[in-house]
């Protein structure tokens, strides 16, 4: 049995009582740790304790490949780097609420060990080995809590690991913990979570000293915040979400890095709980499109437990990348699409300057930007609203209290669901499970269900229509605006409106990815655009992101 | 009790039945009470597939009487742990295939699973994959052959892949439920007839019939008893002199024996008959049979049926099946009952008892391997009187004959050869059902019941002279040509040799030692 700490934040009263084991238990373990060592050396001086925690921030902030590299030239370990990102978490958990559950110090610590060892005798297991990773709470991972940020499975440890975590365990990789996420991937906030809110790390006056959230804190985008926010801020060196409608390029978007949303099929869903099974995707946080890059290739394939995986050879995207940077390619060839409709009431006007600078920059580099139309897309958020609400519907039918996860018991049987339902699900999933109950239901399944099947179909059509006729990849904001203080949207439409531009591509299955270009002038927050390719062409929308975010670099955060 | 349901409307009628017969049937029937109606009926079957695993999982598919400890056979997909997906088993595939093939349908190039919702303790998804807008296999059709000799054709409506349910067990707590998941998502085909059968007795020869049929192609064992085959009936009654309506039908459940079948739409039938009589109108609904009163009683109203809300299943695929695949499937099927009815009698000139005691004990295999490059007809007798009679005196099923057909075939080789006679093959059967596993030969050696031709020749030769000798008057006879007297002198020999003779030679020799006398 995996031992393990459950993190939580303090903001839930309620659940304090309840005798969990949360935040400062964790706390109090690295503390205590670093007590003992303090005790060793009663004169430690302030001036080493400073250069540790600069050292610390140096390997934090390096990106992957540039921790990898570190590591084949031996100029790190893998202990060193899990060191570092524990140090940096046990600062910043509590303020930011990036992890729902953080996997035991001394396990990691093997682990990285296991790590360094294998690299020692030349046994490297793969192109991640030794680097410290998370994954979005709804990926099983067998012995640990895999609660997709409900109280519905807050106690709940899968027997089974998820080919997710498997594949970038099977490459060496170190999963650190298990990212916080809008309850059960619904949302566009993370705000949403039985565990409290993720809070962006671009928020102003961080202060580790507080919890979260404080008045003021914007949010890091949802559903897959914790993911957005274990990379932006720092305490890892990539992140695996899930991309349901947005939910992995949105928090990118937010949080100032590239989420990249391969195509429908190209990562197994097997071990990824499901919320809207025809639209969600493993997703990819990266500090930057090399790294994201790096990431697909050890994640991408064919799985026998998925039967909608797609069968594929796996492409060294980075090598590929690398290459045409040393050789100076430049995008001419290259037709980059501007889709009219995207440009939406709600967008504003700052977003829209920096979506024509990005244009212009992919011109400057050699391509050829025209406009085009999607006509169907303002049916996308409304025909996406219905589907993905009756696949939940559907997949949340199991959490039934019967079998696993919380339960609630009444009188009968019908008083037992209803109760366990009642008080296992949050607001929001009800809301959806309503929805979808409803646009299933005999009566009203012709005029919603099967209308939004239609409109999928069209919307699909519209893309399909450019990409034959010659656009390459098209080019849009990621998201209207930028990340909005917490809490400040109460409607539920209002929120659903910040998914407008991602959500085409989720109804079409095809391969996205957000690129942080900018900060907004009035806000200071990140911002970032969105290139949509076809099926498959994650090699071509990988190259034109890079062009996108050369230019670009952000100052350290939080340091 | 109910007389007779007759078919009578052209519409409903299966096109095989000729018109003339329905006027007749009216002619017989007119004037009486009874006749007034006519009972249509319409089965759902569920048929376990005899697959190994099951239909989305590695799990395995419980066939037969084995017993295994609840929950043991359950795999994670069956227990619906979140983030597990399905995959298809194309055993499944294959077997659906099969009987739509058998059932002469058509097998669908394209088809695809949905899912039905429903909460139900033992259905662990909340829902049950199942295929409600394409199924795999449509159409086809399955003859019968009523008493009257007349045939009857019952078309199908389509066939299904779906996943079966795990079992509740409400009666061993005193207040819990338990739940036994070892049969969740076992494959099931849904076989679904149209309303063409026209009695409990036409229902029940259909069922006997495709569950031969099943068995013979081996995609269900059908037992029953054992939940292997499970008959959903619906039951309507309509006036004979109405040809434009069905009347409102009810749905039976808990039918799990022909005798069932039979009991439950004749007083289904009767019960609708006297409230149409009694002018009230029948009420569409599922009834259930209860078995100690032989009647039924209502469970839910049409109304009262759940929405399933059915949605395309996002996590497979539809399948897609090129016309080599099913070609290929085509081409290995075995001879379908009918085919192999037919062809025995005339080809092989087996007596049509035997073929039907075959065909119906599942035994075809065993025949075929028995009597390969033998007399079919001498080892189909051997077969039906000796091994079947004494497999079922040991108690066994005839799908465990003891005795490999192998050994059988060997055996009926040496009585051909007139190595050893029609009893020493009797004597031999006797030996091997008791556990005999050497081969024929060794144990004619062992035990000296070769017919060695020279010395039997001889020893007969020396009977036959004795004889001949004891009985002047008949060789008399025979110097007059009377023929008729052979059989006295062959007789006694043969018995004289317990019958371990071939009457063929014992014939000759004395045919000889008479005409010398």
């Amino acid at each position: 049995m995996t031992t393990m700490l459950w993190l939580r934040s303090n903001w839930n009263r309620t659940e304090r009582k309840n005798g969990l084991i949360h935040i400062n238990d964790h706390n109090r373990g690295i503390k205590n740790e670093m007590k003992g060592t303090k005790r060793g050396k009663r004169f430690i001086s302030m001036e080493k304790k400073k250069e540790k925690t600069k050292r610390e921030d140096q390997l934090n902030f390096l990106s992957l490949n540039e921790a990898k590299e570190w590591l084949e030239e031996g100029k790190t370990s893998a202990e060193e780097l899990v060191e570092a990102s524990l140090s940096r978490l046990s600062m910043w958990q509590k303020r930011l609420n990036p992890f729902i559950s953080i996997i035991q110090r001394e396990e990691l610590i093997n682990k990285a060990k296991e790590s360094d060892e294998l690299r020692k005798k030349g046994k490297k297991r793969g192109k991640l080995e030794g680097i410290p990773l998370s994954i979005k709470d709804n990926f099983c991972s067998k012995g640990i809590k895999t609660s997709c940020g409900s109280k519905m499975l807050s106690n709940y440890i899968p027997p089974y690991d998820s080919t997710v975590k498997y594949k970038l365990e099977e490459n060496g990789g170190i999963i650190i913990g298990k990212t916080n996420m809008d309850e059960f991937a619904m949302g566009s906030s993370s705000t949403n979570s039985y565990f409290g809110p993720v809070v962006n790390p671009w928020s102003f006056n961080l202060n580790p000293s507080q919890e979260a959230p404080q008045k003021g804190d914007v949010v890091a985008g949802g559903s897959s915040g914790g993911g957005a926010c274990s990379v932006a801020g720092q305490f890892c060196f990539g992140s695996i979400g899930s991309d349901t409608g947005g939910s992995v390029r949105q928090p990118a978007a937010f949080c100032g890095i590239v989420g990249f949303k391969p195509t429908y099929g190209r990562i197994s869903r097997h071990g990824l709980v499901a919320f809207g099974s025809s639209l969600d995707t493993p997703a990819i946080f990266a500090k930057n499109v090399g790294d994201s890059a790096l990431l697909l290739e050890s994640l991408s394939g064919f799985d026998e437990n998925d039967s909608t995986s797609i069968k594929s050879k796996p492409i060294d995207y980075h090598s590929i990348l690398k290459e045409d940077l040393s050789r100076g390619t430049d995008l001419r060839g290259v037709t980059i699409g501007i889709p009219k409709e995207y440009y939406v009431k709600e967008l504003s006007d700052e977003i829209y300057s920096l979506w024509m600078k990005g244009a212009e920059r992919l011109e400057k580099a050699g391509a050829n930007v025209v406009e085009i139309t999607l006509p169907n897309t303002k049916n996308a958020l409304p025909s996406y609203y219905i589907i993905a609400p009756s696949e939940a519907y559907s997949n949340l039918a199991r959490f039934d209290g019967i079998r696993f996860g919380y339960q609630l018991k009444g009188e009968t049987s019908e008083d037992s669901y209803s109760n366990t339902r009642s008080e296992g699900f949050g607001d929001e999933v009800k809301r959806r499970i309503l929805l979808g109950s409803f646009a299933l239901s005999r009566k009203s399944k012709e005029s919603y269900y099967l209308k939004s099947q239609q409109i999928r179909e069209l919307v699909l059509q519209d893309f399909e229509r450019q990409f034959n006729g010659g656009i390459d990849l098209i080019l849009t904001p990621t998201t209207p605006t930028p990340a909005f203080p917490i809490h400040s949207k109460t409607n539920p439409v209002e929120m659903y409106m910040n998914d407008i531009m991602t959500i085409p591509a989720s109804l079409a299955g095809l391969p996205a990815i957000s690129v942080p270009v900018g900060k907004s002038t009035e806000s200071l927050l990140p911002l970032g655009l969105q290139l949509i390719g076809p099926h498959l062409s994650e090699s071509k929308l990988l190259q034109v992101a890079s062009f996108l975010e050369v230019e670009h670099t952000f100052p350290n955060l939080l340091s | 009790i109910m007389l007779s349901f007759i078919c009578g409307k052209s519409s409903l009628r299966s096109s095989l039945v000729p018109h003339r017969r329905i006027q007749r049937i009216e002619r017989r029937w007119n004037g009486t009470l009874q006749n007034k109606w006519e009972t249509v009926v319409g089965l759902e079957i569920h048929a376990q597939i005899a697959t190994q695993s099951k239909l989305f999982s590695d799990a395995p598919n419980q066939n037969g009487e084995g017993y295994a400890l609840p929950n043991t056979k359950a795999s994670l997909m069956d227990t619906a742990l979140p983030g597990t997906l399905p995959v298809l088993n194309r055993n499944c595939v294959d077997n659906a295939i099969r009987t739509g093939i058998a059932l002469n349908s058509k097998v669908n190039r394209t088809s695809s699973f949905d899912r039905k919702h429903y909460f139900y303790c033992d259905l662990p998804h909340g829902f049950q994959i199942t295929q409600h807008r394409e199924p795999i296999v449509t159409g086809g059709y399955l003859d019968l052959k009523l008493k009257n000799e007349e045939k009857r054709r019952v078309e199908i409506s389509h066939i299904q892949l779906e996943q079966d349910s795990g079992k509740s067990i409400h009666d061993q707590h005193p207040d819990l439920s338990l739940i036994d998941l070892n049969r969740a998502g076992a494959p099931l085909m849904e076989i679904v007839t149209r309303p063409d059968l026209r009695s409990s007795e036409e229902a029940a020869a259909f069922v006997s019939k495709l569950q031969e049929l099943l068995r013979h192609i081996g995609t269900s064992n059908a037992n029953m008893d054992l939940g292997e085959f499970r008959c959903d009936v619906n039951v309507s009654v309509h006036r004979f002199d109405d040809h434009t309506t069905l009347g409102v039908r009810t749905e039976l459940k808990n039918l799990n024996s022909i005798r069932f079948i039979t009991k439950a739409i004749e007083y289904e039938a009767q019960r609708h008959i006297d409230l149409m009589e009694n002018g009230e109108t029948v009420k569409r609904e599922t009834r259930f049979f209860d078995p100690s009163t032989g009647t039924t009683y209502s469970l839910r109203r049409k109304e009262d049926e759940a929405d399933y809300r059915f949605m395309p299943e996002p996590d497979l695929p539809p399948i897609h099946l090129s016309e080599e695949y099913i070609e290929n499937i085509k081409s290995n099927m075995p001879e379908l009952p009918d085919v192999t009815r037919e062809r025995y009698v005339k080809e092989l000139g087996l007596l049509p008892y035997d073929v039907e005691v075959l065909i119906q004990s599942g035994t075809i295999r065993y025949f075929e391997e028995a009597s390969k490059g033998r007399n079919p007809k001498k080892t189909a007798a051997f077969i039906t009187n000796d091994i079947f009679g004494l497999t079922r005196s040991k108690g066994l099923p005839f799908s465990q004959i003891p005795i490999p057909a192998s050994r059988i075939n060997e055996m009926m080789e040496m009585i051909e050869e007139g190595s050893i006679t029609t009893q020493t093959g009797k004597d031999l059967i006797a030996l091997m059902m008791e556990g005999e596993k050497r081969h024929p030969k060794e144990i004619v050696e062992e035990k000296g019941w070769r017919l060695s031709k020279q010395s039997l020749d001889d020893s007969i030769t020396k009977l036959a002279k004795e004889l001949v000798a004891a009985n002047p008057p008949e060789v008399a006879k025979w110097k007059q040509g009377k023929q008729k007297v052979l059989p006295f002198f062959v007789g006694q020999i043969i018995k004289a040799n317990q019958g371990k003779v071939n009457p063929q030679s014992v014939t000759d020799i004395v045919k000889k030692v008479l005409d010398e006398a």
